[in-house]
């Protein structure tokens, strides 16, 4: 018989092969890692100051908060790239005052807590879902420092 | 005499011949003296033959012989033989499929509330924690830029 199908599989095969397929279908799952991008983002109605410390936002995101808020001028202070993996807490400084802190609750949810000044401010679940589609997050209030003014942190999925 | 006669007379001896050209081949040994000659040569040869041939034996035994011939003759049911191996191949085939298919049907139970997320979950409005009293809050969300803003006031 073997002469004639000399490649016929054995049962015990198909056991290797589905536990291999299982291996590799599960590892998106286990292996679960969020690519985030927060960016700090100053809102004004007034001209780009001058002193350099302000780049432009993207357009995208520019237009999409134009058409939400009253502010015409979206000007970037610090934009920063976190991984977040099942188990970490990693926790970036946006400036001085502000931290966030980030964590996958479980497969659907994130979770973004907001310190001002050391202190914890918000705390904040967002559909990971809905990042995936495009979502922004937006943490936001107005600024101390300028009246009129307001502060804006976006957490988003970078664009790949 | 012709070859083909020769050939002919040599049939008509060994009684091969229809019955009008055994007449004739009859009449030609009558008077002719060449084909006398040799029709009773080849009468002689063949006595000679039957009282005087050896016997050589073959050494191997008659089954053995015939054995050797039929195992490299076809088989007549050659076709039926092969659907036969399709058939037997398929079920191990299936053998092989059938707990493929299992572990895959399992794996696909497990992953499968893992990768969609119940529609509860699709629903859910962000949930806000406010720890301190000083900061007040208000959430929205603009379905047409896809964006969820939650802002935060001092009070």
């Amino acid at each position: 018989m073997s002469r004639v199908f000399p490649l016929t599989p054995r049962p015990a095969a198909g056991w290797l092969v589905a536990c291999l397929l299982a291996c590799l279908a599960s590892a998106p799952v286990l292996g679960m890692e969020l690519k985030l991008r927060s960016q700090l983002i100053w809102g004004t109605n007034d001209p780009k100051p001058g002193d350099g410390k302000c780049a432009d936002v993207e357009p995208a995101v520019r237009d999409r908060l134009r058409r939400v808020f009253k502010w015409q001028n979206y000007y970037l202070v610090k934009s920063l790239d976190v991984t977040v993996t099942p188990g970490e807490t990693p926790r970036v400084r946006m400036s001085e005052k502000c931290e966030l802190e980030f964590k996958l609750v479980d497969d659907f949810t994130l979770e973004i807590k907001l310190f001002g000044e050391g202190k914890l401010a918000k705390t904040v679940r967002q559909s990971l879902q809905a990042l995936r589609q495009g979502e922004l997050a937006v943490l936001a209030g107005d600024s101390k420092e300028k009246f009129g003014d307001a502060w804006f942190v976006v957490i988003s999925q970078p664009r790949k | 005499m012709t070859h083909e006669t020769q050939l002919k007379l040599q049939a008509w001896l060994d009684g091969e011949l229809p019955a009008s050209d055994a007449r004739e081949v009859l009449r030609l040994v009558e008077r002719d003296p060449d084909a006398a000659a040799l029709a009773r040569e080849l009468k002689l040869t063949r006595q000679w033959l039957a009282a005087g041939e050896t016997l050589r034996p073959v050494p191997e035994s008659r089954e053995f012989y015939w054995a050797q011939i039929a195992r490299y003759l076809p088989p007549r049911e050659s076709a039926t033989l092969a659907v036969r191996l399709i058939a037997f191949d398929w079920r191990r085939w299936l053998a092989w499929l059938a707990p493929a298919a299992a572990a895959l049907i399992l794996l696909g139970v497990w992953l499968l509330p893992r990768l969609a997320p119940p529609q509860s979950a699709a629903a859910r409005a962000p949930e806000i924690e406010t720890p301190g009293e000083e900061l007040g809050t208000f959430t929205f969300r603009s379905d047409t830029e896809q964006m969820t803003v939650v802002w935060v006031n001092a009070r």
